[in-house]
């Protein structure tokens, strides 16, 4: 049952480009956005979990309550893509045609990505996504988006290289690439020198999929140059679950010894602090984010370097809650560009008269960024601080706390600058967003608040999940 | 389903009242009533129940909540008090504008309060202990005559009494080794059973200090007679007299009982009680001296924590059990006096006794009668509520030492002394007795009263239901050794300390004046009245001066190092923002060649 959401996407795209009837980027557009909804409420059907294992063409596909969170984070991200998008006036109709034939393909390849067991089919449905997200950041053809994606293609390359390296290592130990194969050869041969080679090939490879220090090259020009829809598309879910997602499955089949849990905190912690520094000095709103970005995913590469359940359940959370709220962000940044014309933050001032619904959505989403009480990534940041106390690992914990306090710098930095201050006499005409942009920023806050104020539900029903 | 319910469901309610518009006041009102029976409804199907509903969310939600027998009483108790004090709250505000206020943070209160009962965690525990200032601060502001100073002034006293608290469960979570208030208790009894180090006795002071000011002890008291003045009745009973009361209870409870081994007479022992009697002595004979009927509550009030305070800290299973059944006594019989004040205020206009000119008992027959019962039980009048507890304090006390048990005597003859002082003057003081005018308080708010000032006389009759369901939430079984002799001396004793009282009150009725007779004499003569009046020796104008001498020393520190800090630190912050800005240059090949470091850096961790 769950496959559908695999096979529907590809569907659409066929059913879209088979030119049986003229279809507009309006009805695309459409579709996609349903499409979305339909993934949100359908994975809570009751009888989604029920179907368990499918094995299809000699692949093993199983869904599981960590499958479920990215499921719903997809489409969630997915939704609020599509919002923008619509209301995005900068790119042209045809454009925008093609934009929702490649979320789609990448929904199918993200879905995929979510359900397969196996390593050789997880490379392949990380090539499906990146092949998608070259077209995507470079669709608008400017010089700099195609900079952006060359950069992400050959980056990307030496990760795929190394990727396909470590899957035929890997496939040569254990007779299969099937996770559980691999992870009785790894109970086995983890300590010969090739299997942790093709270890290191492989969290080299996410590392670069995920952005993290210093593997992060590519990810701020690819983030601030792309279109918006892609951008938060891109910083909202795509490298979340090619690089960090992936990493949580490998976590289950490598053997978790002490040096790979150093590599994660040290990576992590890494990634927390520079790319939290890197933001303060940024102009580009959209730059400034990419870093942010950075900075969050080295908390959940820290929170799973704890080595622990608790670890990875609060990876997976602070996962999803940065998916609402970096989305958010970039919905709003492209609120800002869309009406100002700019992602510069020093030719912005005093926005929040005009634009009240992006500047209140914006604090919320910088607030949960910090981690301040009591929305959602105040108890993500709380569970991962916790995991590391718990842990042992208590020196990163205290600089985990103490990193927040650089976020909360440079997003006030940000804010008081975009939207406090006195607003400059050009702007005085401006009005709020497009409506669907609005409402996705809406949508997006409203899950941030909720999740925060009912943190005990939702803390239950991830514990649910983790059961499976 | 399970009782973290008890934190959503007032807060989900609190947030809604403070949004909705004010054209909805019935809505509001009908929210703020459903949502406290839903509260006490889910607090009474929760008692003492396993807290998970699936065993999935055992793993972590048994991380931060627990519900075992002592939290689930006081949860009920609580749930019970906030439903009565809503219904007055509803009929007693009809015309106040900040009902929104008051009743959202009296829900968000109540939230809190629950979260600090259930969490078995000390960040959470610290979360919603310190979460609870907010609609404190709240709820005082929404009162009349300038109440935002008062507001501050308990706020500020609250935070360093917290700041206290933070520290004192900062070091027993390090010397426990875990945030777990369950778990890491067991390990702190295991490391440090009976012995006083420096550690130790830090931890424990810290600790007290946070509960006792929660009870109001001084000198973290001095906000609340302000706040009788200002703030509304409900917030008087429902935050001073309950929510105050149940948490210090419960956290002294918890320290002297599961925190820490503490031996009986031993010197935290005693410097404890010697607390608990200066404060029951001081607050006691301050109530005696006021003209104001609220103040007089509030400042009897400390003193009834003191009597707490006194209890607990005997280290004695009859101390502990009594501390318990005393709270639950004067919770009972203080919030039937506060709301008997209520009514008087509302019919009068004030309560104080330079307006109200006397002879109420014709006007107000039923708030009389609710006086009287609820008056009973606060003198300790036999066969009311608080008369078995006073007696178990006395004999835990006369357990450690005969002077314990001397002070709280004074301090009950001082008690019996007012409150027939204030029933003389408020109800008989004939000068209202010819104009009979009917001022009775409406339907809504005497039933509240009422229920209260009845518990007070059932209780006290049926005393061994209420001993026997404490027993068992402490887990606790009274000795049955002690002598039934003493007993019987201590209750001869107690008679005997009403009889001075009647002769008092006698002796000074002839003189028509007012009622204290010899006691104010005594009062004036240890110049309790000048220390009433004289606001320089409030402790909290105390600190407030010592802080403003102290910020002129450390502003002069302060600009000195803000030189620093505004030079070096953001100097240093925005070059390294730069460099990373600058390393980011677009270039390609640097980021392949970060790539490759990062491989190499990768191989040499593995």
């Amino acid at each position: 049952m769950f496959l559908l959401l695999v096979l529907i996407p590809l569907f659409l795209v066929l059913l879209l480009n088979l030119n049986l009837y003229k279809v507009n980027y309006k009805i695309a557009v459409l579709i996609a956005g349903l499409f979305s909804l339909f993934q949100m409420f359908f994975i809570f059907s009751p009888n989604f979990f029920s179907t368990g294992l499918v094995d299809l063409l000699s692949l093993r596909f199983e869904c599981d309550g960590i499958s479920w969170i990215m499921l719903f984070s997809i489409a969630i991200v997915s939704f609020a893509a599509i919002c923008v998008l619509y209301a995005s006036e900068t790119i042209a109709s045809g454009k925008k045609f093609h934009f929702v034939n490649l979320v789609l393909l990448a929904l199918a390849g993200m879905n995929g990505l979510v359900f397969v067991r196996d390593i050789f089919s997880i490379y392949v449905f990380i090539e499906i996504i990146a092949a998608t997200s070259y077209v995507l950041i470079a669709l608008d053809k400017t010089k700099k988006s195609l900079e952006a994606s060359f950069k992400y293609l050959v980056i990307s390359s030496v990760a795929t290289v190394m990727m396909l390296s470590a899957v035929a290592i890997l496939f040569m130990a254990a007779g299969s690439t099937d996770f559980i194969k691999v992870a009785q050869m790894y109970k086995e041969y983890g300590a010969n020198p090739l299997i942790v080679v093709a270890s290191v090939f492989f969290i080299v490879g996410l590392f670069i999929k995920g952005g993290v220090m210093p593997f992060h090259g590519w990810l701020p020009d690819a983030y601030s140059a792309s279109p918006n829809p892609t951008s938060v598309f891109l910083a909202g879910i795509v490298t979340k679950t090619t690089g960090i997602y992936t990493l949580v499955r490998l976590y289950a089949i490598f053997d978790f010894n002490y040096s790979m849990q150093l590599v994660f905190l040290v990576f992590g912690s890494l990634s927390i602090v520079i790319a939290a520094i890197g933001a303060i000095n940024q102009d580009n709103f959209k730059r400034m984010l990419a870093y942010s970005s950075i900075s969050q995913v080295g908390y959940i590469v820290l929170a799973f370097g704890s080595g622990t359940i608790l670890g990875v359940f609060a990876g997976m959370f602070h996962l999803f809650n940065h998916s609402v709220f970096k989305s958010l962000l970039f919905v709003n940044a492209s609120a800002l560009e869309s009406r100002v014309n700019t992602n510069q933050i020093h030719n912005m001032s005093g926005l929040a008269s005009r634009m009240p619904v992006t500047s209140t959505t914006s604090v919320i989403a910088f607030l949960s960024t910090a981690g301040i009480p009591p929305l959602a990534g105040f108890w993500s940041k709380l569970l991962i601080v916790l995991a590391l106390w718990f842990s042992g690992n208590k020196e990163f914990a205290v600089l985990a706390l103490l990193a927040s306090i650089f976020t909360l710098t440079y997003f006030l930095i940000m804010q008081k600058k975009i939207f406090f201050g006195q607003l400059k006499e050009k702007f005085n005409t401006i009005k709020e967003a497009r409506f669907t942009i609005r409402l996705a920023s809406l949508f997006l806050c409203a899950i941030t608040i909720l999740t925060g104020l009912f943190f005990p539900i939702i803390l239950n029903f991830m514990a649910f999940l983790f059961s499976f | 389903m399970n009782i973290i319910l008890s934190i959503i469901i007032p807060s989900a309610a609190g947030v809604l009242i403070y949004l909705l518009p004010s054209k909805f006041n019935k809505t509001k009102n009908v929210l703020f009533l459903a949502a406290a029976a839903l509260n006490f409804l889910i607090a009474v199907v929760f008692y003492g129940k396993i807290i998970c509903i699936c065993d999935a969310s055992a793993y972590l939600v048994n991380l931060f909540f627990r519900n075992y027998e002592l939290n689930s009483f006081m949860a009920v108790f609580l749930a019970a008090v906030t439903l009565i004090t809503s219904i007055y709250a509803v009929a007693f505000m009809k015309q106040n504008k900040k009902t929104q206020v008051f009743y959202g943070s009296m829900l968000l209160a109540l939230s809190c309060v629950n979260g600090v009962l259930f969490s078995d965690n000390f960040i959470f525990f610290l979360f919603f202990w310190e979460a609870l200032m907010i609609p404190m601060f709240l709820m005082i502001a929404s009162g009349e005559n300038k109440p935002v100073p008062t507001a501050i002034k308990a706020f500020t006293i609250s935070a360093v009494a917290d700041l206290c608290l933070m520290f004192g469960v900062m070091l027993v979570c390090v010397a426990g080794d875990s945030f777990s208030i369950s778990k890491g208790i067991c390990e702190l009894k295991a490391v440090v059973p009976g012995t006083y180090g420096l550690f130790t006795t830090t931890a424990f002071i810290m600790l007290f200090i946070g509960a006792a000011a929660k009870l109001g002890a001084m000198p973290f008291h001095s906000w609340i007679p302000e706040a009788s003045a200002k703030a509304p009745v409900a917030f008087m009973v429902f935050m001073v007299t309950a929510v105050e009361k149940i948490l210090g209870i419960y956290l002294l409870i918890r320290i002297t009982n599961d925190f820490f081994i503490i031996e009986q007479s031993s010197f935290i022992s005693v410097s404890a009680m010697t607390f608990g009697i200066i404060t029951a002595l001081v607050a006691n004979a301050l109530a005696m001296v006021q003209t104001d009927f609220k103040k007089m509550l509030s400042y009897a009030s400390i003193g009834q924590a003191g009597f707490m305070i006194v209890a607990v800290s005997t280290m004695s299973v009859i101390g502990t059990v009594a501390a318990l059944i005393h709270m639950h006594a004067h919770v009972i019989y203080k919030s039937g006096l506060f709301f008997v004040s209520g009514n008087i205020e509302k019919a009068e206009g004030s309560t104080d006794m330079n307006v109200i000119k006397g002879g109420l008992r014709k006007s107000m027959p039923y708030t009389f009668v609710a006086f009287l019962l609820s008056g009973a039980a606060f003198a300790g009048v036999p066969f009311f509520y608080a008369f078995y507890s006073k007696e178990m304090i006395y004999e835990s006390a006369l357990s450690v030492h005969w002077i314990f048990y001397a002070g709280l005597l004074i301090c009950s003859l001082i008690a019996i002394i007012t409150i027939i002082n204030w029933g003389a003057r408020l109800f008989f003081n004939g000068q209202n007795n010819s104009a009979f005018e009917d001022k009775e308080a409406s339907t809504w708010m005497f039933i509240p009263t009422i229920i209260f000032a009845l518990a007070c006389a059932l209780l006290g009759l049926f005393h061994q239901v209420p001993l026997k369901i404490i027993s068992v939430v402490l887990n606790l079984n009274l000795p049955e050794t002690h002598s039934n002799v003493l007993t019987v001396i201590l209750i001869l004793i107690s008679l005997i300390l009403f009889i001075l009282a009647v002769l008092n009150f006698i002796k000074a009725y002839k003189k028509k004046t007012d009622y204290l007779g010899y006691a104010l004499p005594a009062a004036k003569f240890l110049k309790i009245d000048k220390l009433n009046l004289n606001e320089n020796l409030d402790p909290y104008n105390i600190f407030i001066s010592f802080i403003k001498r102290l910020s002129k020393v450390l502003f002069v520190a302060d600009k000195a190092l803000n030189y620093f800090y505004d030079l070096v630190i953001p100097a240093g912050i925005g070059e390294m923002a730069r460099s990373t800005r600058k390393a980011h240059n677009g270039n390609m090949s640097v980021y392949l060649l970060w790539v490759l470091i990062g491989i190499v850096c990768i191989f040499i961790i593995f």
